[in-house]
């Protein structure tokens, strides 16, 4: 969350995405309310529609920072906010 | 001469780009917090608020009187609900290949408790996706 305060939050640059792999809906809520997250979600019904489920792993947490084309820049925490900061 | 000219036109520009940014402060008046209209919707009591390119929304009531007088007032067709802005922006977005796909109905976002679905105010150039879960 401190990350995203200081690199992402009003940077015009770059959008955070929240790809949930919660199961259902009521999971994903919870959590959100209880951390306060401010940044936009794609849910499990999404994923497909979303483009972004070719990226995922077989683990999480994980980061991947990508161009509007959808090419990968870095993968990774703090990889992805230290290339944050030079773009 | 050029650098000249083109100084000339930015400052030209400035009273614009303030045009809908302003203080705004909470029903209690205990707080405030900078921000840019980006869209009011009467019907649903829904306000969108721009700072540093990131969107924000909430209902009316959570706004002061003032605030609430200011946006009968100054809301237009610019900053309506599907204005000359969003259409702007949502054509940056078609233009791209992951924005393209986050379209309406994708994403979600935190709001007074519950999900409601987010369109982006902005195009960006980067995406930083975190997949995650709560367990």
């Amino acid at each position: 969350m401190e990350s995203y305060k200081r690199k992402i939050a009003d940077n015009d640059k770059v959008e955070f995405i929240h790809f949930s792999l919660d199961r259902t809906p009521d999971a994903a809520l919870a959590w959100a309310k209880k951390e306060k997250f401010p940044w936009p979600h794609v849910m499990a019904d999404k994923h497909t529609d979303s483009g972004l489920k070719k990226y995922m792993k077989r683990f999480v947490p994980y980061y991947m920072l990508v161009d509007a084309d959808g090419n990968i820049l870095a993968e990774g925490n703090p990889a992805v906010f230290d290339k944050v900061d030079s773009l | 001469m050029n650098k000249i000219c083109a100084l000339i036109f930015c400052l030209s520009l400035l009273p614009v780009c303030k045009l809908h940014s302003r203080t705004w402060t909470s029903a209690d008046g205990q707080q405030t917090f900078e921000g840019k209209l980006h869209s009011y919707n009467k019907a649903t009591g829904n306000v969108k608020v721009v700072k540093g390119m990131k969107q924000f929304s909430f209902h009316v009531d959570m706004l002061s009187g003032v605030d609430r007088a200011w946006l009968e007032s100054h809301a237009t067709e610019e900053n309506k609900e599907g204005g000359h802005d969003s259409a702007r922006v949502l054509k940056e977005l078609e233009g791209q290949v992951i924005g393209s796909k986050l379209k309406k109905g994708v994403l979600s976002k935190l709001d007074g408790g519950k999900f409601v679905d987010y369109t982006m105010s902005f195009a960006p150039k980067y995406y930083l996706v975190y997949f995650s879960a709560s367990w």
